[in-house]
């Protein structure tokens, strides 16, 4: 799981080297101006995005015979991939693992944005296909909200909390705290 | 089932937070280079005009140098005329070409506009109330040789995503005692466009 955040990572700032040309001028020599423009700097949505995320992820649980619910804490990663169909608002889809515990997480869902240069905070729903290892899959609803830092026009690091809610299993519930970097194109 | 409620609570609220990131203000802005071309929408916009005033005041000095001409000419403007289905700031676009030229030191350029504004004046200064030896007298204006005019058309394609609007700025200079016409000079502008293919 650790190589897709390298790739990631390295695909980010290889990226980010290879600049758009700068925007041409209309005080340049005639025909300077051709070809180029600022519009696409400028774009409110149509970007795609992808992003890893890397943290903690706290399982409650219930086990037979017991009275109180047991919590299992592991390491939790995962990619997404999402598109911004305005500047504030985007649609996801995102795939996870918690490492030692063998449950994937499948989750689609909005997220919406709101800057404060350089921050930018967000909120999301998602929804999400709990699958572990053993055992039926179950559908949950997760919220969640993050904070990311701009360190690009195309690169972003940030803090993201969430919470499982599992429909079908009230004894079950997921809380995690993951760290993001973020890339638009 | 207090979880459920406890789930769509949140739900509704995430919900709600995403309704509320509706059109939002502008309320952080910064001062940028104006010769930059930036391409926010489709319309005509100051990167526009700028390219359409830099080709006509190039072309007109050309002329002038072009030409022996013993007196610096004085121009008098005929309104340029918008034939494009667009607002375009016609007077902008010529007081951005009258600066430059009249910087330039070529060209005289004779305000039309305050004419009656002028006359009112010279009626008051000459009614008794200003002291004769300074009161401005009529009868010193001097008199415009060219007229220059010009105007904008343009022509829209649109098929699908898929926009292509040119703009076409003509210019001229017509000598008033022959009514020749003396300089002329277009700028051609195409702008492609291109919608976003997803979006609400």
């Amino acid at each position: 799981m650790v190589r897709w955040l390298v790739l990631m990572l390295c695909l980010a700032f290889g990226t980010v080297g290879a600049e758009e040309p700068e925007p041409g001028r209309t005080d340049g020599p005639e025909g300077s101006e051709y070809g180029t423009g600022g519009y696409r700097n400028y774009r409110t949505g149509g970007e795609f995005y992808i992003e890893g995320f890397f943290g903690s992820a706290s399982v409650d649980f219930e086990v037979e015979g017991e009275r109180d619910n047991q919590s299992e804490t592991d390491l939790m990663s995962g990619i997404g991939v999402g598109y911004m169909v305005e500047d504030w608002l985007s649609f996801q889809v995102g795939y996870g693992v918690i490492s030692d515990q063998d449950i994937s997480l499948l989750s689609a869902g909005t997220r919406t944005y709101s800057d404060y240069l350089p921050f930018s905070y967000f909120f999301s729903v998602d929804g999400e296909l709990f699958i572990p290892d053993q055992g039926d899959s179950k559908f949950a609803v997760v919220p969640g909200a993050g904070v990311e830092l701009l360190l690009t026009e195309k690169l972003r690091v940030g803090l993201s909390y969430q919470h499982d809610f599992v429909f079908s299993d009230e004894n079950l519930d997921i809380d995690r705290v993951m760290a993001r970097v973020h890339f638009r194109f | 089932m207090r979880r459920l409620v406890i789930g769509c609570a949140f739900l509704a609220a995430a919900m709600s937070v995403t309704a509320c990131g509706g059109p939002r203000a502008f309320t952080r802005g910064s001062y940028e280079d104006p010769s930059e071309i930036v391409l926010l929408d489709d319309k005509w916009n100051p990167s526009d005009m700028q390219l359409v005033a830099k080709t006509m005041i190039n072309s007109m000095e050309a002329w002038y140098d072009a030409n022996t001409i013993s007196d610096k000419p004085k121009v008098i403007l005929e309104m340029p005329r918008n034939r494009t289905t667009e607002h375009i700031d016609m007077l902008a676009l010529y007081e951005h070409i009258r600066t430059a030229l009249i910087n330039s030191g070529k060209f005289g350029f004779l305000d039309k506009d305050a004419r009656q504004e002028i006359a009112d004046e010279m009626q008051y200064q000459g009614s008794g109330y200003v002291d004769p030896s300074e009161a401005i007298t009529p009868g010193k204006q001097k008199a415009a040789s060219y007229l220059m005019g010009g105007s904008i058309t343009s022509t829209i394609q649109e098929v699908g995503k898929n926009k292509v609007i040119y703009y076409k700025a003509t210019f001229k200079l017509t000598d008033i005692e022959t009514t020749e016409i003396l300089w002329t000079d277009h700028k051609e502008i195409r702008k492609d466009f291109k919608k976003k293919s997803i979006g609400f």
